[in-house]
C-alpha cells in the first residue's frame, strides 16, 4: 500500500512534469511564430519604404533635370533669341522691325513650353513612347546626335508610380550616352506583348569594358531601381562597340 | 569689303547676326556654321579677315576657336560673341589672344563698330566696355530715329559738350583716338555742323 502512495506520488510528479513541458513548448512556439510574424512584417515595411524612396527620389531627380534644363534653355535659347530680337526691333528697316516682332511671338511660345514642363503633372498625362521620343527629340536639335525609335506590339499600360521609375532610368541611360558615349546615333524600341515589355536603349558610341559586374554605382543604382519595380536591366557593352541596355518588365495583367 | 566667318551653335541667332550684318555694305558674310569645328574646317581653305564666334558650342568651343584661328590664321581677327558678362570668361578669351569680346544683347552698332575697329586694328580690349553693353540708355531711341545718330555718338556728342578732349573720351568710352576722331567726323555731318562750337550749339538746340 506504502508503495501505491509513492507510485501515485510519482505519476503525479511525471504528469505534472510534462504538462510544463508542453506549455512551455506551446508558449515558445506562440513567441517564436510571433517574433517571425513581426520579423515578415518588417521586412515588408522595409520593401515598401524601399519603394517609396526609390519613387521620391526618381521625383526629385525628375525635378532637377527639369530645372537643369529650364535653366539652360532660358540661357541658350530664351536668351539668344531676346537679345536678337533686341538687336532686330532696333533696327531702322521696317521688315527687320517686323522679324523682331515675329521672334518675339516665339519667345513667348518657348517660355511658355517652358513653364509647361516644370510642373511634374505632366509625367501622369505623357506615355512612355511619348515620353522617349520626347527626350530624343531634344537631342536631335541640340545636334548631338542622330536618333530612332521604334515600336511594336500594344502601347505600355503602366501606373503612375512604375512608369515614373522607367522614365527616369530611361532619362539616365540617355544622360549616360551624351556624357561618356559620344555616339553617332541612338535607337529606343520598346518591344511589348501580353506576356512583358522590353524597352532597348542602344548607342553605337565608345562602349567600355563590363564583365556583367557593375563597375560604379550608375549601374548598379539602375539596376536597383529596376529591381524595385519588378523588372529587370541587362547590359551589354564593349570597348568600341557601343552599348546597348534592355529594360525587361513583366506585365501584370495578361 | 570686310570678309567674315561666323559660328554659333543656336542657327536662329547666326542667321540673324549675318543677316543683320549684310545690311551693312562694308560686310560679307562669307560662311556661318553651328560648331567650331566646321568653321575652322571652312578657314583652312578660305580667306576671311574677321571671325565671330560663340563661347559654348560643341566639338569645339569658342577658347578652341580662338586658339585654332591665332594658330592658324595669325592674321585673321577673332571676335568673341558671349553671353557670358563674368570678367573671368573675358579675361580668358584676351588671355587666349580674342581681338574683341562683345556681348550678345549688346545694340547691334555696339557690333558693327567693333568689327571696323578690329579690321583697323584700333579697337581696345577693356571689361569695363563690356559692362557698358549691358546699360540701355532709353534716350537714345529718338536720337536714332531723327537724326541717325547712334548711342555712341550720342555719348561722344554729350561729353563734347561737356568740354572733355579727345584724349578724355576716348579713355572714358575706352575707344582709341583715332576710333574717336572717326566717329567725331560722322557726327558733324549727321548734325550738319563744322565746328565744335556748332556742335555744342546745336546740341543745346536739340537738348542732348
Amino acid at each position: 500500500m506504502q508503495n501505491d502512495g509513492s507510485d501515485l506520488f510519482i505519476i503525479i510528479l511525471l504528469g505534472f512534469f510534462l504538462m510544463v513541458v508542453m506549455v512551455s513548448f506551446i508558449v515558445i512556439m506562440v513567441i517564436y511564430h510571433r517574433q517571425r510574424q513581426i520579423k515578415n512584417q518588417q521586412k515588408v515595411r522595409e520593401i515598401q519604404a524601399e519603394y517609396e524612396k526609390t519613387i521620391l527620389n526618381v521625383e526629385k531627380e525628375l525635378r532637377e533635370d527639369i530645372l537643369a534644363y529650364v535653366g539652360r534653355e532660358l540661357h541658350d535659347n530664351v536668351g539668344q533669341l531676346l537679345s536678337l530680337a533686341k538687336m532686330y526691333l532696333s533696327s531702322p528697316k521696317l521688315e527687320k522691325v517686323s522679324e523682331g516682332k515675329g521672334m518675339i511671338n516665339e519667345i513667348i511660345h518657348e517660355v511658355r513650353a517652358l513653364s509647361k514642363s516644370l510642373n511634374l503633372d505632366w509625367v501622369e498625362a505623357i506615355s512612355l513612347e511619348d515620353f522617349i521620343q520626347k527626350e530624343l527629340k531634344k537631342l536631335e536639335t541640340a545636334e548631338f546626335c542622330k536618333v530612332a525609335f521604334h515600336q511594336s506590339g500594344q502601347t505600355l499600360q503602366l501606373e503612375k508610380d512604375k512608369k515614373l521609375v522607367l522614365l527616369r532610368i530611361i532619362q539616365e541611360c540617355l544622360n549616360n550616352a551624351v556624357k561618356h558615349a559620344f555616339p553617332k546615333l541612338i535607337e529606343i524600341s520598346v518591344d511589348s506583348d501580353s506576356a512583358r515589355s522590353v524597352i532597348r536603349v542602344r548607342d553605337d558610341g565608345k562602349g567600355f569594358e563590363y564583365n556583367g559586374q557593375s563597375s560604379g554605382s550608375g549601374i548598379y543604382n539602375l539596376k536597383n531601381r529596376m529591381a524595385t519595380i519588378g523588372g529587370e536591366m541587362v547590359l551589354k557593352s564593349a570597348p568600341g562597340k557601343g552599348t546597348e541596355i534592355k529594360l525587361i518588365l513583366p506585365n501584370q495583367n495578361p | 569689303m570686310i570678309r567674315i566667318a561666323l559660328a554659333d551653335d543656336h542657327k536662329m541667332f547666326a542667321k540673324g547676326i549675318a543677316s543683320l550684318l549684310e545690311e551693312n555694305d562694308d560686310f560679307r558674310i562669307e560662311g556661318i556654321f553651328s560648331n567650331g569645328l566646321e568653321l575652322i574646317k571652312f578657314l583652312e581653305s578660305n580667306e576671311v579677315d574677321v571671325v565671330l564666334t560663340d563661347m559654348n558650342m560643341p566639338f569645339l568651343d569658342g577658347a578652341g576657336v580662338i586658339e585654332s584661328v591665332k594658330r592658324l590664321i595669325p592674321n585673321s581677327k577673332v571676335i568673341v560673341l558671349s553671353m557670358y558678362d563674368e570678367e573671368e570668361i573675358f579675361l580668358k578669351c584676351k588671355k587666349l589672344g580674342a581681338d574683341a569680346y562683345v556681348l550678345k544683347n549688346a545694340d547691334s552698332d555696339e557690333l558693327i563698330y567693333t568689327i571696323k575697329e578690329v579690321n583697323e586694328g584700333t579697337h581696345i580690349m577693356s571689361f569695363q566696355k563690356v559692362l557698358q553693353q549691358n546699360i540701355e540708355d532709353g534716350y537714345s531711341d529718338f536720337y536714332k530715329e531723327k537724326f541717325k545718330l547712334s548711342k555712341r555718338e550720342l555719348q561722344l556728342v554729350r561729353m563734347i559738350k561737356q568740354g572733355m578732349t579727345n584724349k578724355g573720351i576716348a579713355e572714358n568710352l575706352h575707344l582709341s583716338i583715332h576710333t574717336v576722331e572717326s566717329h567725331r567726323k560722322k557726327v558733324h555731318s549727321k548734325l550738319k555742323v563744322s565746328s565744335v562750337a556748332e556742335l555744342v550749339k546745336k546740341a543745346i538746340e536739340l537738348g542732348i
